[in-house]
């Protein structure tokens, strides 16, 4: 009875309160928008949206309800936590809970009152939600019919028990602390929290912990679905058997706990529960009662208010100020989380297959910013609030305010408090750093460069926002309305360019980034950077003059008032102050926009798509034209790395290798080109500036097997402070020949998405030609203007830099204080190469006539030896194998991270960037760790022969003759260095990345063989499936049919060869019994589900083992958006377990069974096969009986996991 | 010496009340008492002479000081004590001591050290400097108030309703020292206990409903009622006769709950009511009285 009246009463009063309409619009709105941006509703001022999933699939609607209602439970302390509070805020408790009221009624009437409001209000963002599919303007073809078990799935598994376990904490610390803003805080805790198990989730080790860990079960839910192909994305359900399963049981069981405790601890006392860490000893006090005094006398003291002592004071108080903060529970608990964090993204780092890098200080300064990012500006926000009210909050603003101390010393010294904070965070972080530098005993802390990123680069950006925070802090009375004000404000930031507000000038706190290598130091836009900043910092000052204009030292009554004090009372100083701060900001804005809307044209992504369709529409006729090829490439540059310029010239000789006359010639020119000349005359007689192409026409036709010349110039723009229109570097510039001019119709400008090319009317195009188009044949997939080519460079550079193209070095010398370089190839390229010019290091080896050399920046040379050593492992393996090595000289040099983060192979010239290999930290002792330096090298240089020997044509599959037989060349010179264990975790990553990767797809996923360059699939797939074949077919054997094929083709001329002619090639070799895994693993998608289901043994007379195993073994095949067929046509296979129904597309296929026995030696598990043979498996359940010598500790089904499988886990088991 | 001057100060909430209504008043240096019952305007006075809220019509001048256009100026030589106030946790009561004369711009350390040290003693703190203040009992804090009032020597001193919540001993050591102060200096006091005022204020005003009803020496406002506060000890049944027929101003029991009532008359009211000395509370009681047949004349 007690229970349903105060329920109603309660329930009730929440419709009359402004909050609840406010949260309810706000989420509503908020849900509606983001959906209705996702289906394309802002299409027409960003860029048209595509997705290969529909925005309302099962996943899609739990992963945006569950990011809305990360704001709700922000909003759960003011209803859940006010339900209770409500009565100790108003005193009523000490009336209430006099009454005869039973416990349990209060209580969970209070609570489910307001846990109704919370539904009501998740009931309206399931709505928003839904009329954001169905909003006009959207596009309907990105949504799906609307399904109500996928809003209902996500609310039972995700929402429901996620606002229980919220509620519930909410619920408990604001009826134990009686303080709102408490429950607020460990709001913040926990989410703060729940982003640290996102960052576990991405480390392989710890992903089955954050599944567990994260209260919200986003992780769970993430490892449940991680392998979900688009068409599983698109039509299941949610699961809720694995992970998410156990995940809610356990913080179902939490929250449990939580209301539990409340029940038992709770009280209808007069006092909220205080928790003291020690029992304080009782003490009688006793004042002095009869002292009186007659005469009063006040010592004379000086007072004064000059500028020089209000600062010497504010100084004091920051510090003052400062303690207060440090010294606080939030502060404290924010670092402790802080620290946990750092320490373990400090220590991990980015791995590539198990290998960190070393802890240089370029990477750890990066992390540091990174991590302090996203904290710095909360506790910027909390803390200034705090402070900015310190006095309103202990109720002595009467008394502070009554003093003469400025408002701008009062100010002034708060901010500096924050900036004691913000520097104490700064450098808490970089001693630990520091720590895990030296931990990992890394010693070249570079500290300048630490300081340099906090305090300079990242604090430029924090000031702006404690400004903000300062303004918004003064304005609101009450700092937690103050901080949400200020969250949401941030948050809504990052959607404004998704709204259409692009330019950064319109985004608060914008602008351009800034990078570091340590081969450059900070890179060239660093003079953008400060112009923004300073952009910003005008506002800033205006926004810091405003918050002392707006200063709550006098009782104000209404926002009239104060807006008018603000602005009739300002004084000199401040208001030169202000309007400086206005003259920067205008004019410098007005600067920006002026060069970024009217010097230069901007476009929105749906102007340039627009472009791209006009482009195709007028240029798309001369696709047809006969153009000469390009033979010779001389080149000769000039480069100037201090002034950051370059000047080139260039002849090529084109020739016509037609059977028809050519009358005219498209060329895709520059806008650095200054003048061409080809030597056949004849006249332009189309020039288009804006999309820069050129078409020449020949007086008289070039005639079939007639030659001519083409030369050019180039120079760059001069570099401004705002835009850099050369790509040279003050070192380590890496230029390739995609900057000079080329020719005929450039297809790769076409649009290639066929939803938007459908939009546009323009005809549905693959990504890639199909193998049997003839005329794609004519071009490899690396030039379409060139075959193979003569190459000559010429290149100048500062005297104290190297300058590197491919070819031998035939001259070099220096004049006037320059460096000159001749570079000659005496062989032809690909018409592919690239030049780099830095202030190398150089460590070389002569191996078996081959001159290998590696230029390095001076301070990596942590892993040159590795390297070296991976290039004569690998031309060694290569050339035993496949075929001679075309050149006499192999170079590897590094490049600034600025260009980013791979390896390339040119002719004997191999760009390494300095972010992988230079500095990765290799441990021998690891297993789990991949020599890369070593591994990547060797794939490099398997480059030489698989590129620039055997050249793919043009068409779909052609990366599986660069890249996936680079990746199986590198695997075996890693296995014959470094044994099989290595490969394991190689192999284990390619299947993670493999199947991560086809989640990811837009388009369609093909079959290994016709792939359309896409690195999931030649790299990890590829990496896969040849190296299972060559296990299949004996490593010999394998190698044989690549050295026949590689004699076939190689320096071929069009037609090229492709992946079709590979695979029949290979197919021709392999025994019939093995001819369905070219099938498999070639031309059609298939997956294997392989686990052992029970496994046993017993010991017999003659101390042998006989070992019983149950092996589950099924395989089906994936159609291009990852739907599961299980036959084509014919029967599948099937087997009944229980009540589940497996299936299987037929088999007749050689699986390994595997049983192993362990060994311990040196502290070091050794692991001996006992049995490991491929045997024929044709059904789904399988039972074998295998004796063995010695005692088994483990059996598998393809225990190398040299098969794809969903689960690669369940394919061992351990006997016991 | 400086005076304090008033002109036509009106102050109306958003809400409506009418806090200040044309306050008009002029203050000599010393104790200055400003009576008034519960919600009659005293802290809203207070707070707007001590700069903390702005009027919304009339002037007011300390000396030549304008009050509302310097407020810098006014502030330097203010002591102020609001009625309910906090302080920062986990302070020693010296260390805050530090801070406020900081703020009231006592620039060297050795200044400091002995402003504070004065102050500490004066009120009576010495003993419990280093604990902190948010630990304090009621009067404990209420003298720390005083304690940091005093830093800058202050030449106008407001106090709002400082004795509520001290005891008897702590009520006159503090009534004492503001006496002493007040010697030379404006000290403003608000209260509703007439007592404080007797004892120490050499001119007072009432304030009800925001508006100023008396403004004399207490002296002289007591000789002017002399002859016309008449007392009478009745049944209690009969007061509400009593009530209408006279002019009823306070009212209290006897032990052996009969009533004691006091009536304003320039004559006798009637047999049985004999002439007393009037007091100050009469002079509270009567002013109040007046303005409240006003009121309902009106």
């Amino acid at each position: 009875m007690m229970f349903s009246k105060i329920f109603r009463f309660e329930f009730k009063s929440w419709f009359k309160l402004p909050i609840f309409y406010v949260y309810s619009s706000i989420l509503f709105l908020l849900a509606l928008f983001i959906m209705a941006s996702a289906a394309g509703l802002f299409d027409n001022v960003t860029a048209t949206t595509t997705s290969a999933t529909y925005v309302n699939n099962a996943i899609n609607i739990t992963a945006i309800i569950s990011s809305i209602s990360l704001f709700l439970y922000f909003m759960l302390p003011s209803i859940i936590g006010a339900s209770i509070n409500k009565d100790f805020k108003h005193n009523v408790h000490h009336i209430l809970y006099a009454y005869p009221i039973r416990k349990s009624s209060y209580l969970w009437a209070k609570f489910l009152s307001s846990f109704c409001v919370v539904l009501l209000i998740i009931f309206l963002i399931y709505l928003g939600i839904f009329i954001g599919t169905i909003f006009p303007f959207t596009n309907p073809d990105l949504v799906k019919d609307f399904n109500f078990l996928y809003y209902l799935q996500s609310f039972l598994y995700v929402v429901l028990p996620n606002v229980l376990f919220f509620g519930a904490v909410v619920f408990a610390i604001v009826t134990f602390s009686r303080n709102i803003f408490a429950g607020f805080i460990t709001v913040l805790i926990l989410v703060v929290l729940q982003s640290f198990t996102e960052i576990l989730s991405n480390y392989e080790d710890y992903k089955i912990l954050a599944a567990y860990l994260d209260p919200l079960g986003f992780a769970a839910l993430g490892l449940d679905t991680e392998y979900w192909t688009v068409f599983e994305q698109n039509n299941n359900y949610l699961p809720f058997n694995g992970y998410l399963l156990y995940n809610r049981l356990v913080w179902l069981g939490v929250s449990f706990l939580i209301f539990a405790s409340v029940y038992f601890k709770f009280n209808f006392n007069q006092q909220g529960i205080v928790i003291s860490w020690f029992k304080r000893k009782g003490q009688r006090l006793v004042k002095s009662n009869f002292n009186y005094f007659i005469n009063v006398k006040i010592p004379e003291v000086k007072t004064s208010l000059k500028a020089s002592t209000l600062w010497k004071f504010a100084f004091k108080q920051s510090v003052f100020d400062y303690k207060y903060v440090i010294k606080n529970k939030i502060f404290i608990g924010f670092m402790l989380i802080v620290v946990l964090i750092a320490l373990s993204v400090l220590s991990v780092r980015n791995q590539i297959s198990g290998t960190p890098t070393l802890p240089v200080t370029r990477e750890m300064a990066q992390l540091v910013i990174g991590i302090s990012g996203f904290f710095m500006i909360i506790m910027t926000f909390l803390f200034s609030g705090m402070l900015i009210n310190r006095s309103k909050i202990s109720n002595m603003d009467q008394l502070v305010n009554a003093t003469p101390y400025p408002n701008w010393a009062f100010t002034l010294s708060k901010f500096l408090a924050i900036f004691w904070v913000q520097a104490t965070f700064y450098i808490l972080l970089i001693l630990l750093s520091i720590g895990v530098q030296v931990y990992q005993g890394y010693y070249k802390l570079e500290i300048g460069h630490y300081l340099f990123s906090a305090f300079v680069i990242n604090y430029l950006s924090i000031l702006v926002w404690t400004a903000l925070s300062f303004f918004t802090h003064q304005i609101f009375k009450n700092y937690i309305v103050g901080f949400v004000v200020l969250l949401g404000f941030f948050i809504l930031l990052g959607f404004l360019p998704r709204f259409g507000i692009q330019q950064a000038i319109f985004r608060f706190n914008s602008g351009t980034g800034v990078g570091y290598s340590d081969m450059v130091g900070w890179n060239d836009s660093i003079s953008e950077f400060f112009v923004y900043r300073l952009y910003w910092l005008g506002l800033a000052v205006v926004l810091y003059i405003l918050s002392l204009q707006f200063y709550r030292r006098v009782m104000m009554y209404s926002a009239k008032q104060r807006l008018q004090k603000a602005f009739k009372q300002i004084n000199t100083p401040k208001l030169i102050g202000l309007i400086l701060g206005l003259v920067i900001f205008i004019s410098l804005g007005s600067w920006i926009y002026y060069h970024d809307n009217i010097l230069n044209e901007r476009y929105t992504g749906i102007e340039r798509e627009k472009h791209q369709v006009k482009f195709e529409n007028t240029y798309k006729k001369y696709a047809a034209l006969p153009h000469p090829r390009i033979t010779d490439v001389s080149i000769e540059l000039d480069l100037y790395p201090k002034e950051r310029n370059y000047k080139a010239k260039g002849e090529f000789v084109l020739k016509n290798k037609t059977n028809q006359p050519i009358d005219s010639i498209l060329l895709n020119t520059r806008d650095d080109v200054e003048n061409y000349q080809f030597s056949k005359p004849g006249k332009v007689v189309l020039n288009d500036t804006f999309y820069n192409i050129d078409v020449y026409q020949f007086d008289k036709q070039l005639m079939p097997g007639d030659t001519m010349r083409f030369v050019f110039e180039m120079k760059n723009e001069p570099n401004t402070i705002l835009d850099r229109n050369s790509p040279i570097r003050s070192n380590g510039t890496f230029l390739n020949n995609s900057m000079l001019p080329n020719f005929g119709y450039a297809e790769s400008r076409e649009i290639r998405n066929n939803k938007l090319r459908e939009k546009y009317d323009l005809p549905p195009k693959e990504r890639m030609k199909s193998p049997y188009d003839s005329t794609a044949l004519g071009n490899t997939y690396i030039s379409k203007d060139a075959d193979w080519i003569d190459f000559e460079a010429k290149i100048t550079t500062s005297a104290d830099q190297i300058a590197i193209a491919p070819g031998y070095l035939i001259d070099e010398k220096e004049e006037n204080n320059r460096r000159y370089y001749h570079y000659k190839m005496d062989k032809p390229i690909l018409n592919f190469y690239n030049v780099m010019s830095a202030d190398y290091e150089v460590y070389e080896e002569k191996h078996n006539g081959i001159n290998i050399q590696i230029f390095y920046h001076q301070p990596h040379d942590f892993n040159i030896k590795r390297m070296m050593k991976g290039a004569k492992a690998a031309l060694d393996y290569y050339e035993e194998n496949f075929s001679p090595y075309q050149f006499r000289q192999l170079r590897i040099m590094e490049f600034p991270s600025f260009s980013g983060r791979f390896a390339q192979s040119f002719a004997n010239t191999v760009p390494f960037s300095e972010t992988i290999g230079f500095i990765a930290k290799v441990d021998d002792e690891d297993e789990e760790s991949v020599d890369y330096p070593f591994s990547v090298t060797a794939h490099e240089v398997a480059h030489q022969w698989w590129a620039h020997q055997v050249i793919g044509a043009d068409v779909r599959g052609a990366t599986l003759l660069s890249e996936s037989l680079s990746e199986y060349s590198s695997l075996k010179v890693l296995e014959q260095e470094y044994g099989s264990t290595q490969m394991r975790r190689f192999l284990k990553d390619a299947l993670d990345n493999y199947l991560r990767g086809r989640t990811f797809e837009n388009q369609k996923e093909l079959p290994l063989m016709l792939n359309e360059n896409q690195q999931y699939i030649h790299y990890n797939k590829g990496s896969l499936v040849l190296y299972a074949i060559s296990d299949y077919l004996g490593e010999n054997k394998f190698n044989n049919i690549l050295s026949q094929y590689i004699d076939k083709v190689a320096f071929q001329n069009p037609p090229y060869t492709t992946s079709i002619e590979f695979v029949k090639h290979l197919e021709k070799h392999t025994p019939d019994s093995l001819k369905y895994l070219v099938e498999d693993m070639f031309k059609t998608i298939t997956l294997y589900d392989n686990y052992i289901e029970k496994a046993e043994y017993t010991t017999n007379a003659d101390s042998t083992y006989t070992v019983n195993i149950e092996a589950v073994i099924s395989k089906y095949k994936s159609n291009n958006k990852g739907k599961r067929l299980y036959s084509d046509g014919q029967d599948s296979l099937m087997h009944i377990i229980e009540k589940d129904t497996l299936k299987s597309w037929p088999m007749k296929d050689y699986i390994e069974i595997g049983i192993f026995s362990e060994s311990t030696e040196d502290g070091k598990t050794i692991e001996e096969p006992l049995y490991l043979k491929k045997v024929l498996i044709d059904s789904i359940y399988n039972t074998f009986e295998i004796k063995v010598d010695k005692k088994p500790s483990e059996v598998g089904i393809d225990p190398y996991n040299k098969l794809i499988d969903t689960n690669s886990s369940d394919n061992r088991k351990s006997l016991n | 010496m400086q005076k304090l001057k008033l002109s036509n100060v009106s102050k109306t909430y958003p809400n409506g009340v009418k806090a200040l209504d044309d306050i008009s008043i002029e203050i000599e240096p010393g104790m200055f008492g400003l009576l008034g019952p519960n919600g009659a305007g005293k802290s809203t006075l207070m707070r707007t002479i001590a700069t903390l809220q702005e009027p919304d019509d009339g002037e007011l001048y300390l000396g030549d000081v304008n009050i509302l256009e310097d407020k810098m100026a006014l502030r330097k030589v203010l002591g102020y004590l609001p009625q309910d106030f906090g302080v920062y946790p986990k302070l020693s009561a010296e260390n805050l001591l530090h801070y406020f004369a900081q703020l009231k711009g006592v620039d060297s350390q050795k200044d400091r050290q002995k402003i504070v040290d004065f102050a500490l003693e004066i009120t009576n703190l010495s003993d419990v400097r280093k604990k902190s203040v948010a630990g304090y009992s009621g009067g404990m804090k209420q003298r720390f108030g005083i304690a940091q009032l005093l830093l800058n020597d202050p030449h106008l001193i407001i106090v709002d309703e400082p004795t509520a919540g001290l005891d008897p001993a702590e009520r006159h050591r503090f009534l004492n020292v503001l006496r002493d102060i007040g010697t030379n200096h404006i000290v403003i006091l608000s209260t509703h206990i007439v007592d404080d005022v007797k004892e120490l204020c050499t001119d007072m005003a009432i304030l009800n409903g925001g508006k100023l009803l008396n403004h004399h020496k207490p002296t002289d406002a007591i000789e002017k009622l002399k002859g016309q506060i008449w007392n009478k000890i009745i049944d209690k049944d009969e007061l509400e006769s009593y009530t209408n027929q006279y002019n009823v101003i306070s009212r209290n029991y006897n032990q052996d709950h009969s009533l004691n009532i006091r009536v304003q008359s320039e004559t006798q009211p009637a047999e049985g009511f004999n002439v007393i000395e009037p007091d100050l509370s009469d002079v509270y009681f009567v002013s109040l009285k007046q303005d409240e047949n006003q009121m309902s004349n009106a």
